[in-house]
């Protein structure tokens, strides 16, 4: 049976070609998901911890327990705790790169034994870390012993900060208060060294380093012995910690649930209940979870369409193929074989076809995932970024998921055919019935479905901001409208494709060229043959171009948007100095800001203006209301230079707003919302105050409603799943005005460079005494939301899902052209026996291509262009609903369908040069004779 | 019987054979076909019959000699004048059933008005011919609803629906019944005396011999 399968094979071998294709690429669309996920989700993660520690500058990746006693509490018990907490970080099993203990005696009053500026007593805490020796370098003095001096003084060591902050000076000596040794003498403190970390970015710093000026430090043996013990703990307020530095680079995305899963049942331990702290682990991987369920969701509904078709063109191919072996498998039906026996034997042949196809089609899912990892836009890959393959378990269960339904699609056709026998068959021949879905109206229940999806979303766009606040993913049910509706206009196109025909040919068919004439003719007639390939060039077109308007749509709505709440292309805040330390002891002290030298900015390379803007985003507005408004102070020229804004957007153009404003020194303009909720009018005065409580006054000179970095309302996720809108207020003042009024105040340099910023970045670099408490540059922003794996995997999927499509409406294509050829061998040989030139036939097969393929593409396209203007605006909220503030633009880009139409074109020009070449091989004589068989 | 319509001299086709001597199909066959009659060319399968009339209908070129169309040499022509001729002159009826199966019976036979070019009263030569060949009440039934007799005599109207000077008829009645074979037959006759046609056919049934103006028997590729 297996041989007679092989030659089967043998013999059919286009058709064998075609079914690995749809295979391998079914397989490889499967397996590219796992990989994908994988892979990308593992950058996400150190990408998300790398994140966090460089905004917040320190180590995310550290687990302590900690315990505290009280004097006489009478609770104790140490050393049981340091045993339970090295226990528990076993538990997590990571990658330890280091463990830190701290401990300390409750802070307490120590009197000096020499009294200097009048200062009597100081509060100190003596703590001691384990391993410190290796770790710092003794600046002066030594580094203390273990054991108490002859004169009972426990030796201590202080950081050169504690020295300078708490005028703590070597061989000073104190006495505490309170704290008694073991034997009941005031314990008595001696510094004998001061010491500077060795390296402050040593990890080993992380847990203690906020605390290195406040402390003095014993060595861990000596507090050890003096503090701790049974007996002795029950003398001191005492405070330990254990601190677990692991490695979050190592951490795999499989090992995250249970991490978060022992993490909280160590909350829930009794021992350990409110002891174990996350150095900021926890958050990040809970945001992590969040992302990766709403992503992971996001690129399964992306992916379903393609899937589904390649369903459908393995099905399509194996019924053709049966359809082609009728023949053979009535033979042997009437021959005896019985109904199963056919039905193994293409149950053989699928599985060993889906088994070939696998061995291919696991490396191409490889290689796909390393593309929808490189994606940087629909169709545009950069070899730069690469991710790791990793094959995981999962793999190997969407491959197998994938075989099991390819070989379900390829056997189902199998069923209604293996009980044919040759009187079946002939007189089936003479029928040709109207295809399935035409007889069922599924084109326009599709598209009703879909409609109905459509008017359903649009009603409630607000649910769909909520659930993206809420971190739902994509809508599964909008984003199937959209491909019903792309599939049941596709359908449809291919009902009324005959019958717009047949309109053409009534009225044109007695000035036809006889070729015209019959091909046109054959189109009619053969029509529900054509219908599967002209609904694949449909779809084909169709989502190709709703694919590249989504991928593009996303990513620039994301990336001007982020633009418009930045405000330029980098914008900067730098620290100023100020008196918060005098106001702080006298409070009849006015805050007083000193002013950075700013002409600095002007005369950086590839900065082409830079311009003060401050923000005071906690002015308000003097009055009743108290509202909060933001306060924006410009000045009008620098900032129109810097910022872009559409004039669109604005009742009036840009540049009149900043005339108006820099015609007069009190000038404000001011959001919309304080005309309509607030009931102010031009000419009217607005009075405002600064978060010191200064204030200022302005005449209103205009509205608007869009301005550089203003955000109209802002939306929050309420726990209960709701959303909360609140509207924000600006007033945009010149800013020579404010500082006349507020004196200087701080405020950010905005700059418009021409060189992506490296001329900024590279002066950044030699400023060791800048101290910036800001900063955001476009070109990285714009980096970030193209690497973002929710839009480069989203991008990804579009461009594989269209390349898997192009590929399957090519193969589909040829080979519906090339069979139907083939099949009219005979057919063409009577044409040209009554004397039709074989530059009439091939005009006939143009014409055929012209009926089919043409018309598919122009339909395709504008099903495309409807889908997107209907479906992209929901979709895209799905991505950026919350920060959305500039009016939606679809963008789908001449060069992308350039791209697209050319290789729709280059396929269609591939077919036709190999019909052609069929055709001029044709033999008249040859081709009769195949009539004669 | 006027001037012939077709005159072969010494017309010979090798095939070559790969690794053999050239297979000779037809050798060296000179004969004369009168205007307006039915000729037959009789002779066992593969005796070259077939090969010497898609030569003579200008579908195939002879590898040796010269075949005369009304008096003009056909062979030097070229391949578009050759399709104008087969377009314009000459009508095919094939052995097997040719219709073109996308089009019904009265489609079939207009097509054949259609390339060649005819404009004026094609329905009404049509509904003739098919008339003549007794199908006038099926004129717009599709090759596939119809029998094997009924479809070769759409194609006997259909080639003879332009009227063309001759008709070529490669073994018309070789799946046809032998009553059905007679009936095509007995239209032929009818066609050669109403239309004044020429009919070329060949066969391999001697009871048909009789019917012919002109026989012409073929063993070997040469004409006995």
């Amino acid at each position: 049976m297996f041989s007679l399968m092989l030659h089967k094979l043998l013999h059919k071998k286009w058709m064998v070609l075609c079914l690995l294709i749809g295979n391998i690429l079914l397989i490889s669309v499967a397996a590219s998901y796992p990989l994908y996920r994988v892979s990308s989700f593992q950058k996400m993660l150190t990408d998300e911890f790398d994140n966090y520690r460089e905004e917040e500058n320190c180590w995310p990746a550290v687990f302590s327990v900690t315990y505290s006693t009280l004097k006489g509490g009478g609770k104790t018990g140490f050393s049981t705790m340091e045993t339970e907490a090295f226990q528990a970080a076993e538990q997590l099993d990571l990658d330890m790169l280091d463990t830190v203990t701290a401990y300390r005696l409750g802070t307490q009053r120590a009197t000096p034994a020499v009294v200097r500026d009048d200062e009597t007593g100081k509060r100190l805490t003596l703590s001691a870390i384990s391993g410190m020796q290796e770790h710092v370098e003794i600046l002066y003095g030594r580094y203390p012993a273990d054991e108490t001096d002859s004169d009972g003084f426990l030796e201590i060591m202080v950081s050169d900060e504690a020295m300078v902050e708490q005028d703590i000076l070597l061989d000073d000596e104190y006495t505490y208060d309170l704290w008694k040794d073991k034997n009941g003498n005031p314990l008595k403190l001696k510094v004998v060294g001061v010491f500077r970390p060795l390296d402050e970015g040593e990890l080993y710093w992380e847990p203690v380093k906020e605390e290195l000026a406040g402390q003095v430090y014993t060595t861990e043996s000596a507090f050890k012995n003096s503090f701790l013990g049974t007996g002795v703990e029950n003398l001191y307020s005492l405070y330990g910690s254990w601190n677990f530095i692991w490695d979050y680079e190592t951490l795999d995305i499989t090992e995250v649930s249970d991490l978060m899963y022992n993490m909280n049942r160590m909350e829930r331990n009794e021992v350990l209940k409110d002891r174990t702290a996350d150095g900021g682990f926890m958050e990040i991987l809970n945001d992590y979870s969040s992302k990766a369920k709403r992503i992971e969701a996001t690129l399964l509904i992306l992916q379903i369409p393609v899937l589904l078709l390649l369903c459908a063109f393995l099905y399509m191919i194996a019924g053709q193929m049966l359809q082609m072996e009728r023949n053979e498998i009535s033979l042997m039906r009437s021959r005896g074989a019985s109904k199963r026996q056919v039905f193994l034997l293409y149950l053989m042949q699928s599985v060993f076809l889906s088994v070939v196809s696998a061995l291919a089609g696991v490396p191409l899912g490889a290689v796909f995932c390393k593309l929808l990892g490189a994606s940087t836009a629909f169709l545009e890959f950069s070899a730069t970024r690469s991710l790791e393959i990793r094959f995981t378990a999962d793999v190997i269960l969407y491959v197998a998921a994938a075989v099991a339904v390819s070989v379900i699609m390829t056997t189902i056709p199998v069923l209604s055919y293996s009980g044919l026998s040759i009187v079946h068959l002939k007189q089936s021949r003479s029928r040709q019935k109207k295809s399935l879905w035409k007889r069922m109206y599924l084109d326009i229940i599709l598209l009703a479905v879909s409609l109905y999806g459509y008017y359903s979303f649009k009603r409630s766009s607000d649910r769909i901001v909520e659930d993206v606040l809420t971190g739902n993913s994509l809508d599964p049910l909008l984003y199937l409208s959209f491909s019903l509706f792309i599939l049941g206009a596709g359908l449809f196109c291919a009902r009324i494709q005959p019958i717009l025909l047949k309109g053409v040919f009534a009225l044109f068919k007695n000035h036809m060229k006889p070729s015209t004439y019959a091909s046109v003719l054959g189109t009619i007639r053969t029509g529900a043959k054509q219908e599967f390939i002209i609904l694949f060039l449909i779809l084909t077109v169709s989502i190709g171009i709703s694919d590249t308007t989504i991928a593009r749509t996303i990513v620039l709505n994301a990336v001007n948007n982020t633009r418009h709440l930045v405000g330029a292309d980098i914008v900067l805040k730098e620290r100023w100095e100020n008196n918060k330390a005098s106001v702080s002891r006298d409070s009849s002290v006015k805050l007083a800001y000193q002013e950075p030298d700013f002409d600095k900015y002007n005369t950086i390379p590839g900065v082409e203006t830079a311009t003060p803007v401050l923000i005071d985003e906690d002015a308000k507005v003097t009055g009743a209301t108290g509202l909060d408004v933001t306060v924006m102070g410009i000045r009008a020229q620098g900032f129109y230079d810097v910022t872009t804004m559409d004039n669109d957007l604005l009742p009036y153009s840009y540049a009149d707003y900043l005339n108006v404003l820099s015609a007069d020194a009190q000038a404000v303009i001011v959001s919309e919302n304080f005309m309509i909720k607030q009931g102010y009018q031009l000419g009217d005065l607005i009075s405002y105050e600064n978060a010191d409580g200064t204030r200022g006054v302005g005449v209103i000179y205009g509205f608007f409603n869009y301005w550089p970095a203003y955000q109209p309302e802002s939306y929050a996720a309420n726990e209960d799943g709701t959303v909360e809108t609140t509207d924000r207020y600006m007033i945009v003042a010149n800013l020579a005005y404010l500082e006349d009024k507020w004196g200087a105040y701080p405020y950010e340099v905005w700059m418009d460079v021409s060189d992506d910023g490296e001329g900024f970045y590279s002066w950044l670099e030699e400023q060791s005494n800048l101290k910036l408490t800001k900063l955001e540059d476009m070109t990285v922003k714009e980096a970030e939301i193209i690497g973002d794996t929710m839009f480069q995997g989203t991008n990804g999927i579009l461009s594989m899902s269209f390349i898997v499509i192009l590929i399957l409406c090519c193969v589909g294509y040829l080979i519906y052209w090339i069979m139907s050829i083939r099949s009219r061998e005979l057919l063409f040989g009577v044409l040209r026996a009554m004397g039709m030139r074989k530059k009439e036939i091939t005009w006939m097969l143009i014409i055929e291509q012209i009926c089919s393929g043409l018309f598919a593409i122009v339909t395709g396209g504008l099903i495309g262009v409807v889908a997107s203007r209907m479906f992209v605006p929901m979709i895209q909220q799905a991505y950026a609903a919350s920060e959305q503030i500039l009016p939606l633009e679809l963008i789908t880009q001449t060069g992308d369908l350039i791209q697209l139409f050319a290789v729709i074109g280059v396929m269609l020009c591939v077919c036709l040069i190999v019909l052609g070449r069929i055709v001029s091989k044709m033999n008249i004589s040859s081709a009769l004779k195949l009539g004669e068989d | 019987m006027s001037e012939a319509i077709l005159k072969t001299v010494n017309v010979t086709r090798r095939f070559p054979v790969a690794g053999s001597e050239d297979f000779v199909a037809v050798n060296g066959v000179s004969l004369e076909i009168p205007r307006g009659c039915l000729a037959i060319l009789k002779g066992r399968s593969g005796s070259g019959k077939t090969t010497l009339m898609n030569m003579l209908g200008a579908l195939d070129f002879p590898s040796d000699g010269q075949i005369f169309f009304c008096g003009e040499d056909i062979t030097k022509w070229s391949e578009a004048k050759r399709e104008m001729l087969r377009r314009e002159k000459i009508g095919f009826v094939f052995q097997s059933v040719s219709l073109i199966p996308m089009m019904s019976a009265y489609e079939n036979v207009e097509f054949a008005l259609r390339m060649a070019g005819i404009k004026k009263n094609r329905k009404e030569r049509c509904e003739e011919c098919l008339k003549l060949v007794g199908l006038g009440g099926r004129m717009h039934h599709m090759p596939q609803e119809m029998s094997g007799g009924e479809q070769q005599r759409v194609a006997i109207a259909r080639a003879m629906a332009h009227r063309p000077g001759i008709i070529f008829a490669d073994e018309p009645t070789a799946e046809l019944d032998s009553a059905t074979a007679v009936n095509v037959i007995n239209l032929f006759r009818e066609m050669v005396e109403k239309e004044n046609v020429t009919i070329v056919m060949t066969t391999h049934d001697t009871s048909l011999m009789g019917a012919g103006d002109v026989v012409f028997e073929l063993e070997d590729g040469r004409l006995l």
